[in-house]
């Protein structure tokens, strides 16, 4: 299960283990509304995104709609390739691999169950798809792989014959973690898994995240906008805003102590079940920030209730910050 | 996170037969068309038996023999003889064969170039899609008439020629509606998952978007069998499709122009027959896109 | 005219029933809840809960196929079955307005804002058109909207999604309706914008007095803006009471169990397993014997097989479960079986 390139080089210094995951100033811009003779204009939907996530941790990236983390999660799986940068995979960077060596190390659990399943296809055959594709076993042995798997992930055998449009939406997300994790790959990632499920079955298929999680070592970046599930689950976080990582750092870091002020906003109006406090005033203005025409300097200025002249200038670079973790903040 | 209780998922997209025939039979326009053209294929498949005489028999002592409905008429020839003497009823039952032999093959052979082009086009974007689009224009600009009878004055009219030119003239419909299915499919999770896989491209093509796209083609390939059969009827009266002595209904309707305000039996036959044989395959056509709309037909 | 103590709508035995391939779908079983004039009523509940099938009936908006049948829909003192179409048609917009999900469906694309905001109320109210114009510009204001005089003759998809809610708000604001039906109206919105448009809608909804319905699946939203709240299982009300009582002492055990399965920064640790709900919704297609929730309830007994009894808790606490006085006391807690 090894990638068709060799390792260009160690990253990172000192001996240190090769992370599951590392970006480096990965980029994706796109061109809006090109046509024959006239130009569009560039959208950077990523801008020079560098993270390491190391082995055997959950990853959580959190924003809003349009800071470009499906985007991120689309580069990652190899489905559209960056502009600048490069992405590694336990130390070896994917751009030269095929799809397939990919796919080994790399799977994806989408968002809406009930499109990530083909209508057309029954269980078995969704899930059996990556062991067919990559020639795994026999039809026998794939057979006795697709009926273990839809074991783990808590599904009665009779689904095998079912097809998706017979399984409720809960039931669907179990197929696609297990068409995911078939192959037995080293990093999942989870692109908001959870947000199109009712709360009820949410806390059953993040329980069985967790529970895979340990049963097969795995590495998860877990994409969401959903706070709460992401505190639950994530051992380290970065925020995204506009493209770019505004915020990084562990858990205990982003949620003790956020330090840029859209990580305290994001915290401020997650709203936890606790009746009497009220929907908290947020400080934001009611401008939402348009990704083709990013403002200039920190792009979170005209909403942020501390900006000064610098912000709208300069744009801050993200450092390493006190205590740990990294901001991009003149203020932090 | 609506309440999704309206929309019941539609009965094609399930996967159940017994569910795709109750909506076939619970709909009254898509079953009667369906009967109809089942009749029409067996009447077809069947000619050899069903037909009481031969086709191409000639008999000038019983030229113009009239109908049975008339005083004249007998149930030796039931629906009379030409002006050839050929009984009128196997002309007709054996001109079924033709009419849906055109129709179905010259359906096929668009569907396969349209729905291709539209595919590729759909999936991949871009350039390729400004080709493909380019080429449709250009299709779309082109009289399918003129054009037909232009290259059939030229090759010369046959049974094949009509249906190859037919077959290459009507896929612009299959191009667009597989155009955009498709390019509402190219996003959808499960190609991004088979993407993602590394699935080779005639899988995610063939596998994942065409099965999916498959009831609006079907539909779009109903409602070209009727526009192919329509069309061929036109060349073969204009004298360019299908030549004698083949019974094609066309043709009949053709050789018996010149008889019609004393005979107008001789052509209100066979084109009572082309009326019910399109009528019909409208009707199945609008039925099946009624039952594989989402959220299912309206009342 | 209606005396001021009574509530501003009574729903008595509200059902909608639906024609479906299989048979009947019962997507609102028989369900009473009321609102009281210038409260905050939630609707809560799981897709497919029947929530968004009250509100249409509430609005005469469900498709023709549907059948609504109900004892008895009061609003202010007039019975709305049995009301004309033209009838129902005059009391939208003028006394009831709805705030949908997605406002880019809910706004006309080939209108202009004021367009659409002066029509809403030149339908119902014998208005100029300057002072049509005026308050719609007032309103927009009031919506956080800066520039609201030029934003009239903007199109909806020139705004983001978090005006064209607001813009939504002001519209249904236009006839100062007694009543506002919203249905997840900032589900579809990024969190940053949607704690902006909550505390925006509770602010005009103190300020104007009007009454609203709120529908939501989200129990944080819920806690924050709720003076009241009617829980609802497949096609049921199972719990009605006031925010704090729901919140303090959930007596029915799905409840209690949505409650349980969000993770709780400081209670739940991080990593841990959640307390999930097992299993499914049951189907409302045919009849459901006994209380629906039985299939998956930790506390099932033969009992639940016989319709569960509307408990009363405490004043204007209520709950359908045959346990619901045992659950509501935390000492007396019964235990629940062991699940896997």
């Amino acid at each position: 299960m090894m990638l068709a390139t060799e390792p260009t080089q160690v990253p990172s210094a000192g001996g240190e283990q090769p992370c599951a995951l590392e970006l480096r100033a990965l980029s994706k811009s796109f061109t809006l509304g090109s046509g024959l003779l006239r130009k569009g204009r560039k959208l950077h939907a990523v801008s020079e995104v560098s993270l390491r996530v190391p082995r055997g941790q959950v990853m959580g990236l959190v924003g809003e709609s349009g800071c470009g983390k499906s985007t991120l999660a689309k580069m990652l799986l190899g489905l559209t390739s960056p502009t600048a940068g490069e992405v590694l995979v336990d130390g070896r960077p994917i751009a030269g691999a095929n799809q397939k060596a990919l796919a080994r190390h790399i799977q994806p659990i989408f968002q809406d169950p009930y499109s990530s399943l083909n209508p057309r296809q029954r269980i078995a055959q969704i899930v059996g798809l990556p062991l067919r594709v990559h020639g795994i076993g026999s039809p026998k042995e794939q057979a006795a792989r697709v009926a273990e798997m839809l074991d783990l992930v808590g599904l009665p055998g009779r689904a095998a014959r079912q097809y998706p449009g017979q399984l409720s939406g809960g039931q669907r997300q179990r197929v696609a973690i297990a068409r995911a994790l078939i192959m037995r790959p080293a990093l999942v990632i989870c692109d908001e898994p959870t947000s199109a499920l009712d709360v009820s079955v949410q806390a059953q298929i993040l329980n069985l995240l967790l529970d895979l999680k340990e049963a097969f070592g795995l590495t998860y970046l877990f994409i969401s906008h959903d706070l709460a599930v992401v505190e639950h689950l994530a051992d380290r976080l970065a925020v995204m805003y506009l493209g770019r990582i505004v915020e990084e750092g562990s858990r205990e870091q982003i949620f003790g102590a956020p330090r840029h002020p859209y990580t305290r906003a994001l915290l401020a109006s997650a709203l936890t079940p606790e009746p009497g406090l009220g929907v908290p005033d947020i400080g934001l203005g009611c401008g939402q920030p348009d990704p083709s025409a990013p403002p200039s300097g920190c792009a979170f200025h005209p909403r942020c209730p501390l900006a000064e002249a610098n912000c709208e200038r300069h744009r801050p670079s993200l450092n390493d910050a006190e205590g740990g973790g990294r901001v991009a903040c003149h203020l932090a | 996170m609506n309440d999704s209780l309206i929309s019941t998922p539609g009965a094609v997209a399930d996967g159940t037969w017994p569910r795709f025939t109750r909506a076939v039979l619970g709909h009254r326009g898509l079953a009667l068309g369906a009967a109809i053209v089942t009749l029409l294929l067996l009447a077809a498949l069947l000619a050899p038996w069903l037909a009481p005489h031969d086709p191409y028999l000639q008999n000038t002592a019983n030229r113009m023999v009239l109908p049975v409905w008339h005083e004249a008429g007998s149930w030796e020839h039931p629906l009379g003889t030409d002006r050839l003497g050929r009984d009128y009823l196997s002309r007709l039952i054996y001109g079924t064969r033709i009419s849906l032999f055109i129709g179905l093959v010259a359906a096929l052979i668009s569907g396969l170039i349209g729905s291709t082009l539209g595919v590729l086009a759909g999936y991949f974007g871009g350039r390729v899609d400004a080709v493909i689009s380019y080429l449709l224009t250009t299709r779309l600009a082109m009289p399918v008439v003129l054009v037909a009878l232009a290259m059939a004055s030229l090759i010369g009219g046959s049974l094949i020629t009509v249906t190859l030119l037919l077959g290459l003239l009507l896929w612009d419909r299959f191009a667009v509606v597989a155009r955009s299915a498709t390019l509402q499919l190219r996003d959808a999770e499960y190609v991004q998952a088979a993407r993602a896989l590394g699935c080779p491209l005639h899988h995610i093509l063939l596998r994942e978007v065409l099965p999916n796209i498959a009831a609006a083609l079907i539909v779009v390939a109903t409602l070209e069998v009727a526009n192919a059969i329509l069309l061929e009827a036109t060349l073969s009266f204009l004298g360019m499709g299908v030549q004698p002595p083949l019974p094609s209904w066309g043709l009949m309707i053709a050789e018996g122009k010149s008889y019609m305000f004393f005979q107008p039996w001789v052509i209100a036959i066979p084109g009572s027959a082309l009326f019910v044989l399109v009528l019909a395959i409208n009707l199945l056509g609008d039925g099946l896109r009624d039952i594989s709309a989402p959220g299912g037909r309206n009342e | 005219m209606s005396e001021p103590a009574m509530p501003l709508l009574t729903v008595n035995k509200l059902r909608v029933d639906l024609p479906v391939d299989a048979g009947t779908l019962h997507a609102v079983r028989g369900i009473d809840f009321h609102v009281e004039r210038g409260e905050m009523l939630c609707l809560v509940g799981e897709s497919g809960c029947g929530k968004s099938m009250t509100s249409l009936a509430l609005m005469g908006l469900l498709p023709r196929r549907a059948r609504v049948t109900a004892e008895s829909l009061r609003f202010d003192g007039m019975e709305l079955l049995g009301l004309t179409e033209r009838a129902r048609s005059d009391l939208r917009g003028a006394r009831m307005a709805m705030i949908f999900q997605e406002p880019m469906t809910a706004l006309n694309p080939a209108y202009t804002l004021g367009n659409q905001l002066c029509e809403a109320l030149r339908r119902h109210r014998r208005v100029s058109r300057g002072e049509a114009r005026e308050r719609a510009v007032y309103l927009l204001e009031r919506v956080g909207i800066s520039a609201a005089a030029e934003r009239m003759d903007q199109y909806p998809h020139q705004l983001s999604g978090g005006l064209r809610q607001r813009v939504m708000i002001a519209m249904a604001l236009m006839c100062e309706p007694d009543l506002i039906i919203a249905d997840e109206p900032t589900t579809a919105l990024d969190v940053t914008i949607q704690a902006q448009i909550l505390r925006l809608l509770r602010d005009l909804q103190r300020e104007f007095g009007t009454a609203v319905i709120f529908i939501t699946h989200d129990l944080g939203v819920v806690a924050r803006i709720a003076d009241r709240v009617a829980v609802m299982y497949a096609g049921e009300v199972i719990e009605t009471a006031s925010a704090e009582a729901l919140f303090a002492a959930p007596s029915h055990p799905y409840t209690q169990g949505l409650l349980n399965c969000i993770p709780a920064p400081g209670k739940t640790p991080p990593g841990s397993r959640l307390q999930a709900i097992p299993g499914v919704v049951p189907s409302l297609v045919g009849a459901v014997e006994g209380c629906a929730f039985r299939n998956r309830c930790p506390l099932a007994e033969a009992a639940c097989e016989t319709p569960p009894p509307q408990t009363r808790i405490a004043a204007g606490h209520v709950a359908r479960c045959h346990f619901a006085t045992r659950l509501a006391d935390p000492s007396r807690q019964p235990q629940p079986k062991v699940m896997s």
